[in-house]
C-alpha cells in the first residue's frame, strides 16, 4: 500500500513538473473553428505542440465577435493569431508591431459572387456588396482603389443571407468559407457569377500566423518551436485527412458552429490547396518574399490605405 | 443416373408446376398493384401531411405578420417618443400567443439622447411574464443583423433565417422584420417579431401518419429547420445531405431551393425515399420524406406470408395429388400386374374387379376382349403347331420315299407347293434295265400327300410281280379304285427302259406328254395313248406302247407343276418354253444339270408368284455323252 501511495505520488510530481516545463501560449483563429485550422487542431490533438515544448491553447473568439486579430493581440487575450496579411499590415501601418512567424497560405481566396453574371469586376462599380463586419476586405478595397471604383459595403454577420436574398449586388467570400457555404445551398455556381481577385493580379498570401514584436523578441525559441509544430500539423492532416477532419469536428462541435459535413470537407481541400504554391504546387509555408511585400506596400500606400512606409524586416524575420 | 419417377409422381409435380407458376404470376400481378396503391396512396398522404403542416404554419406566420403589420402605424404615430414604443413591442408579445419577442429597432444615432443604438425590446420569460429592454449594444449590433439589415436594404417586410438570439430571448428563433420607412424612402427603423421554432417544429412533430413519414423543414438558404435527427438542424443543408448520403436527389434540392411544390426520389443508404415538398409563405419548405421500403413493409410481410402458405398448399397439394392419383390410379397399378402375367403367359389371369364406370371399365373391357381373344390365338396357334409339325413329319416321310441315290444318266427333283406334295417320281435299275415312273395326284397337299404314298406304294408292289408296264397300271388302278372314298386319282407314266438297246416299254396313265430329245438335240412329244388316269374306273384296259431310243437320246418327264406354272399375270410356262429349254440346252448340260436349270428356268419365269402346284421332273439319258 505504501509502495503504491509512493508510486502515485511521484507520478502526479512528474506529470506537474512535466506540465510546468511546457510553455503555455494561448493561441486564437481569426475565425470560428472550421477546417482553415485543422492544421492547429491536429498540432494540439497530436501532441506536436507538447512535442516541441509547448502548451497551446486554443481559444475561439465568439463567431459575432467584431475583434479582429490585431485586437486580441493588443488586449494580450493571445499570444499567437492567424490573420490575413494585408490585415496585419494596416496594423503595422497603426504602429502595432507585430511579426509573422509563419506563412501558412501561399494564394488569396477572395472572391466575389454575384446572384446575377458579372462580366467584370468593374461592372460592380457602385454597387452594393456585402462584407464582413471585422474586416478581411483589405484585398477587395486595393482592387477598388486601384480600379477607381466606388462601391457601397455592406458589412453583415452573415453575407450568405443577403446573398439568398438577393438584397446586394455582390457578395464578399473566400473560396474555402463563405462559397462553399453557397454552394451548399443548390450547388456549384455559374463560373459567371464569380470573380477571383487572384484572377485580377491580387494573388497576395492570406493567412499566416502572428504575434506581436515584443513578445516575438522574449519568445524566439518559442516561436519558432510553435511554427514548426504548426507545420507538421498542416502536413499531418495533409496526409491523413479524415482523421483531421475528425479533429475539426471535435471543435466545431464545442462551439456549436452550424456547418455541414461535406462543407468542412470541401475547406480542407480549399485551405490545403491555398497552401501550395502556385507555380510548383509544392507546400513550403514560405514566407511573403520581400518583392511582393515591398509591391504590397507600395501600392497601400500610393492608394492612401497606409500611410507608413514598412518595412520587410519589421514582420518577417 | 436418370432418375425414374412414378406416374403419380410425375402427374403431382406437373400439377404442383402449373399451380406454382399460375400463383406466382397472381402474386406478381396482385403485389405490383398493391405496391401502386399503396404508393399513390402514400404520396397523396404525403402531399396532404405537407399541405397541413404548411398551412399549421402559415396560420401561424400570417397572425404574426397580422399582428406586426397592425402595430406599424402606432410605432409610426410615436416614432418621436422613443419610451412609448415599449408599449408597442409589450402588446405585440401580450397579446399574441406565438410572438415571443419583439423590437422597433432604430438606425444608429436615430435618437440622439440614446446613443449609437436604440432599440426597445420585449420579450416573454419562461413564465409568461413579460420583460422589456433595450437591444443594442457594442455586443449586440443589431444593424449588422440580418433581421435588421435585410429589410432595411430590400425596403421590404420579411422573415429572417433562423438564428439563436444571443441578445434577447436566448432561444432558436425567425423574426418577422418590417421596415418603417420616412417620407424621404429611408428606412430609419425596423419593427419586428420573434417565433420561436419550438412552436414551428412542434406543428411538425404532432403530424400524425399511418406510414412511418419524415417532416422536415428547409428554410431559403437551404439549412435544416426542423429535422427528425436535430443534429443537422441549421448545420447541414438539403443539398450537402443529399450529396453527401444520397443519389438522385438534385431535382429536389432545385425544386425546394426555387420554391416550388412537388416531389422526388433518392436512394438513401441502398434505400429508395420519396420526398413530397411544398413552400411556406416565408420561403421556407416542408418536406415529407418516406422509405419505400417501410411503406410496402405491410405489402412485402403479407407476401412472405402468402409465399410461406403458399409453399405449404403445395405440399399440401402435392401430398393429396399423389394420393388421390394412386387410388385413382391403382387399377391401372392392378392391370399392369395383369398384363405383366398375361405377358408372362398366363391366359388365366384374373382381370381386376372395376367397380365404376368410366375409362377404368372401358380398359376393363377391352383388357377382357383382349383375354379372350388371346386364348383363341393360343388355342389356334397350338393347334396350326401341332399341324406344322406333323406335316413336317409327313413332309420328311414323303420324301424319304422318294429315290435319292441317282445313276449318271438319271435325275430327278420334286418341288411341292405346300410342305408336302401330291407328285411322285420313282426308279430302279435292274437287270440291264431301267424301271421308273412318275405321277401327279389330283389336289395338293396332305391328302393328295397321302395318295401318293399309296399310289407309290401300290407302284412298288405291283412292279415287282413281273407285269407289263399296262398291266401294272391296271393293277394299280384296281387296288387304289376299291378303297377311294374320295375318289381322288392320280396320272402315271411308268416305263422300262433296256439300256442295253434303247427299247422302251411304257404305259401314260392320263399324265403329261414326255419329251423325247434326239440325239441330234431336236425335242418334241412323245404321242402316246391317251389313257385314263388311275383310279377313276376299275377294269380300264390301258394300252402297252413300245418305242426304240436311239443312242443319246434323253428322256424328260414331268407334271404339270411345269408346264402351267404361272407368273403374277396367270401367264404358264407352257409346253414350247419346254420344248425351247430342251432343245438349248441338250447339248450343255447332264441329267442333274438339266433337272436343276429348268427349275430355275420355271422359278426365274413365275418370279415372286406364289407356286400353285407340285413341280417334278426326271431326267433319263440312253447313252448320252456330254
Amino acid at each position: 500500500m505504501k509502495r503504491l501511495l509512493f508510486f502515485v505520488i511521484c507520478s502526479t510530481l512528474y506529470a506537474l513538473t512535466t506540465q510546468a516545463q511546457l510553455k503555455r501560449i494561448i493561441f486564437t483563429p481569426q475565425w470560428a473553428a472550421q477546417s482553415q485550422f485543422t492544421g492547429y487542431y491536429v498540432a494540439k490533438e497530436k501532441g506536436f505542440f507538447k512535442e516541441y515544448g509547448l502548451d497551446v491553447i486554443i481559444h475561439h473568439n465568439k463567431v459575432e465577435s467584431k475583434k479582429a486579430p490585431v485586437d486580441v493581440l493588443c488586449n494580450n487575450e493571445a499570444q499567437v493569431v492567424t490573420a490575413q496579411f494585408l490585415q496585419m499590415l494596416k496594423a503595422q501601418d497603426q504602429g502595432i508591431k507585430v511579426v509573422n512567424i509563419l506563412q501558412t497560405s501561399q494564394n488569396n481566396s477572395l472572391m466575389c459572387v454575384s446572384p446575377h453574371k458579372i462580366s467584370s469586376f468593374k461592372e460592380l462599380n457602385g454597387k452594393k456588396i456585402g462584407t464582413w463586419i471585422n474586416g478581411f476586405r483589405e484585398v477587395a478595397e486595393l482592387a477598388c482603389k486601384e480600379n477607381k471604383m466606388k462601391v457601397k459595403w455592406i458589412p453583415i454577420t452573415n453575407c450568405v443571407n443577403l446573398f439568398v436574398n438577393k438584397a446586394v449586388d455582390a457578395t464578399l467570400c473566400f473560396s474555402y468559407s463563405e462559397y462553399l457555404r453557397l454552394v451548399m445551398i443548390r450547388g456549384d455556381i455559374p463560373k459567371e457569377n464569380l470573380i477571383y481577385f487572384s484572377d485580377l493580379g491580387y494573388n497576395i498570401p492570406e493567412d499566416g500566423v502572428y504575434t506581436t514584436e515584443e513578445y516575438y523578441n522574449s519568445h524566439k525559441s518559442e516561436m519558432k518551436q510553435f511554427a514548426n509544430a504548426v507545420k507538421k500539423g498542416w502536413d499531418y492532416a495533409r496526409k491523413h485527412k479524415q482523421e483531421a477532419l475528425e479533429i475539426t469536428q471535435k471543435y466545431v462541435k464545442k462551439q456549436n458552429i452550424a456547418i455541414s459535413q461535406l462543407q468542412l470537407r470541401l475547406m480542407l481541400d480549399e485551405v490545403l490547396r491555398l497552401q501550395e504554391d502556385a507555380d510548383t504546387k509544392e507546400v513550403t509555408y514560405a514566407p511573403i518574399s520581400p518583392k511582393v511585400f515591398n509591391t504590397v506596400v507600395s501600392k497601400m500606400r500610393n492608394l492612401g490605405i497606409i500611410k507608413n512606409p514598412i518595412q520587410y524586416n519589421s514582420m518577417f524575420k | 443416373m436418370k432418375i425414374r419417377f412414378s406416374f403419380s409422381t410425375r402427374l403431382s409435380l406437373y400439377i404442383i408446376c402449373i399451380t406454382a407458376v399460375l400463383f406466382i404470376i397472381a402474386m406478381q400481378i396482385i403485389g405490383g398493384f398493391s405496391k401502386r396503391t399503396i404508393m399513390e396512396d402514400t404520396k397523396k398522404n404525403a402531399t396532404s401531411m405537407v399541405k397541413i403542416v404548411i398551412s399549421d404554419i402559415e396560420t401561424i406566420l400570417a397572425n404574426v405578420e397580422a399582428a406586426v403589420q397592425n402595430s406599424v402605424w402606432v410605432a409610426e404615430e410615436h416614432k418621436d417618443d422613443p419610451d412609448y414604443l415599449y408599449k408597442i413591442t409589450e402588446a405585440l408579445v401580450r397579446d399574441n400567443p406565438n410572438i415571443i419577442g419583439s423590437t422597433i429597432a432604430f438606425q444608429p444615432y436615430y435618437f440622439a439622447s440614446k446613443g449609437e443604438y436604440y432599440a426597445p425590446y420585449t420579450c416573454k420569460n419562461a413564465d409568461n411574464t413579460l420583460q422589456s429592454f433595450q437591444l443594442g449594444n457594442s455586443d449586440n449590433d443589431y444593424p449588422h443583423q440580418e433581421w435588421f439589415l435585410l429589410p432595411t436594404l430590400t425596403k421590404k417586410p420579411l422573415w429572417s433565417e433562423p438564428y439563436f438570439d444571443e441578445g434577447g430571448a436566448k432561444v432558436m428563433m425567425t423574426t418577422y422584420s418590417i421596415p418603417l420607412i420616412d417620407k424621404t424612402g429611408e428606412v430609419y427603423a425596423v419593427i419586428t417579431a420573434d417565433v420561436s421554432l419550438k412552436n414551428l417544429t412542434d406543428i411538425i412533430n404532432n403530424v400524425k401518419s399511418e406510414h412511418k413519414t419524415y417532416t422536415m423543414i428547409v428554410s431559403r438558404n437551404g439549412s435544416f429547420v426542423a429535422h427528425p435527427d436535430t443534429s443537422v438542424i441549421l448545420k447541414e443543408t438539403l443539398y450537402s445531405v443529399i450529396t453527401e448520403f444520397s443519389t438522385g436527389g438534385e431535382g429536389i434540392v432545385d425544386g425546394v431551393m426555387d420554391g416550388k411544390s412537388g416531389f422526388g426520389e433518392l436512394v438513401s443508404g441502398g434505400e429508395r425515399d420519396v420526398c413530397v415538398y411544398g413552400p411556406i409563405r416565408n420561403g421556407w419548405s416542408v418536406l415529407v420524406l418516406y422509405k419505400y421500403e417501410q411503406v410496402l413493409k405491410g405489402v412485402t410481410e403479407m407476401n412472405n406470408i402468402i409465399l410461406i402458405v403458399m409453399l405449404l398448399g403445395l405440399i399440401l397439394l402435392y401430398v393429396c395429388c399423389i394420393i388421390i392419383i394412386k387410388r385413382i390410379t391403382k387399377p391401372i397399378k392392378k392391370f399392369s400386374d395383369y398384363a405383366i402375367e398375361i405377358s408372362h403367359g398366363n391366359l388365366n389371369a384374373q382381370l381386376p374387379i372395376v367397380k365404376s364406370n368410366d375409362e377404368i371399365l372401358t380398359l376393363h373391357d377391352s383388357l377382357d376382349t383382349m383375354q379372350t381373344s388371346l386364348k383363341q390365338l393360343a388355342s389356334t396357334t397350338i393347334a396350326k403347331e401341332r399341324y406344322e409339325n406333323e406335316l413336317h413329319i409327313a413332309r420328311t416321310i414323303q420324301f424319304g420315299m422318294l429315290a435319292k441315290d441317282f445313276p449318271d444318266f438319271v435325275n430327278a427333283l420334286l418341288v411341292p407347293a405346300k410342305e408336302v406334295g401330291g407328285d411322285l417320281y420313282d426308279f430302279i435299275e435292274k437287270d440291264g434295265y431301267l424301271y421308273f415312273a412318275i405321277g401327279d395326284v389330283s389336289g395338293k397337299g396332305l391328302p393328295a400327300a397321302f395318295f401318293m404314298a399309296v399310289t407309290k406304294s401300290a407302284l412298288r408292289l405291283i412292279s415287282g410281280l413281273g407285269l407289263k408296264e399296262c398291266e401294272v397300271v391296271g393293277q394299280i388302278n384296281n387296288a387304289i379304285q376299291e378303297n377311294n372314298p374320295m375318289d381322288m386319282f392320280v396320272t402315271l407314266f411308268i416305263g422300262k427302259l433296256n439300256l442295253s438297246n434303247g427299247h422302251l416299254e411304257y404305259c401314260n396313265a392320263g399324265h403329261n406328254p414326255i419329251v423325247i430329245v434326239s440325239p441330234n438335240g431336236e425335242a418334241k412329244y412323245l404321242q402316246a395313248k391317251a389313257n385314263l388316269a388311275v383310279g377313276l374306273f376299275a377294269d380300264f384296259p390301258y394300252a402297252q406302247e413300245s418305242l426304240d431310243l436311239e443312242k443319246g437320246s434323253r428322256l424328260i418327264l414331268y407334271t404339270d407343276g411345269v408346264t402351267e406354272a404361272e407368273d403374277k399375270d396367270k401367264n404358264q410356262y407352257g409346253e414350247d418354253k419346254l420344248i425351247e429349254y430342251a432343245n438349248a440346252t441338250y447339248h450343255t448340260t447332264d441329267t442333274t444339270a438339266f433337272t436343276n436349270g429348268l427349275l430355275a428356268s420355271v422359278k426365274e419365269f413365275t418370279k415372286d408368284a406364289e407356286q400353285n402346284d407340285d413341280i417334278t421332273i426326271m431326267t433319263i439319258d440312253y447313252g448320252k455323252k456330254i
